[in-house]
């Protein structure tokens, strides 16, 4: 799959910055 | 691998990969610069994968988080590294890196920084700095020794 397609599969998401530094860091706290 | 980490090769730490896909902005203008220039190299550990995949998996969904990784497994410099160890530093260390970017400030603060540098000679920047301070043509000679080309990929491929 092309960046530009994934890209646009992504978009039908509204993620912030901050939603992804929470997740991850809450991931990585789980292990 | 030489002691000096080569500045062509690059980690996005699992953060920084999944902004670049459901986010945008700093994320993808950081890594576009990568997609745009066939002579760098983005490195990856498998664990920092499993972290990507883990994020995009739960913000989005498990079909976009698989497309994505494979196209990350695709693109990426895979290295090794113990399960322990933080999947983005680690793959900064063991793949010769001399940049990590990450959103998480307990790593790009200056107090960290002064606390990694000792042991990891990697330069932690957060996306919008490096997407700034990136200089695909002063890089060009450690590459080449002809005048640099311009970007040579199409970073939506």
């Amino acid at each position: 799959m092309r960046w530009g397609d994934l890209f646009e599969r992504a978009a039908e998401y509204e993620v912030t910055v901050a939603d992804v530094t929470e997740t991850t860091e809450s991931l990585r706290d789980d292990v | 691998m030489s002691d000096r980490p080569d500045p062509t090769r690059v980690v996005a730490d699992a953060d920084v990969l999944a902004a670049d896909l459901l986010v945008g902005g700093a994320a993808r203008e950081a890594l576009d610069h990568l997609r745009s220039h066939s002579w760098t190299t983005l490195v990856a550990s498998e664990a920092l994968l499993d972290d990507t995949e883990a994020v995009v998996a739960a913000l989005a969904d498990a079909d976009l988080a698989a497309a994505h990784r494979e196209k990350l497994a695709a693109w990426t410099d895979r290295v090794d590294h113990p399960d322990v160890d933080h999947s983005g530093l680690a793959s900064a260390y063991r793949g010769g890196a001399a940049h990590l970017l990450s959103f998480d400030p307990s790593l790009t603060s200056v107090d960290a920084g002064a606390a990694i540098q000792p042991h990891v000679s990697v330069s932690v920047r957060t996306p919008d700095a490096f997407a700034r301070l990136f200089d695909p043509e002063s890089l060009w000679p450690e590459v080449d020794d002809g005048p640099y080309p311009g970007p040579d990929r199409d970073p939506r491929a």
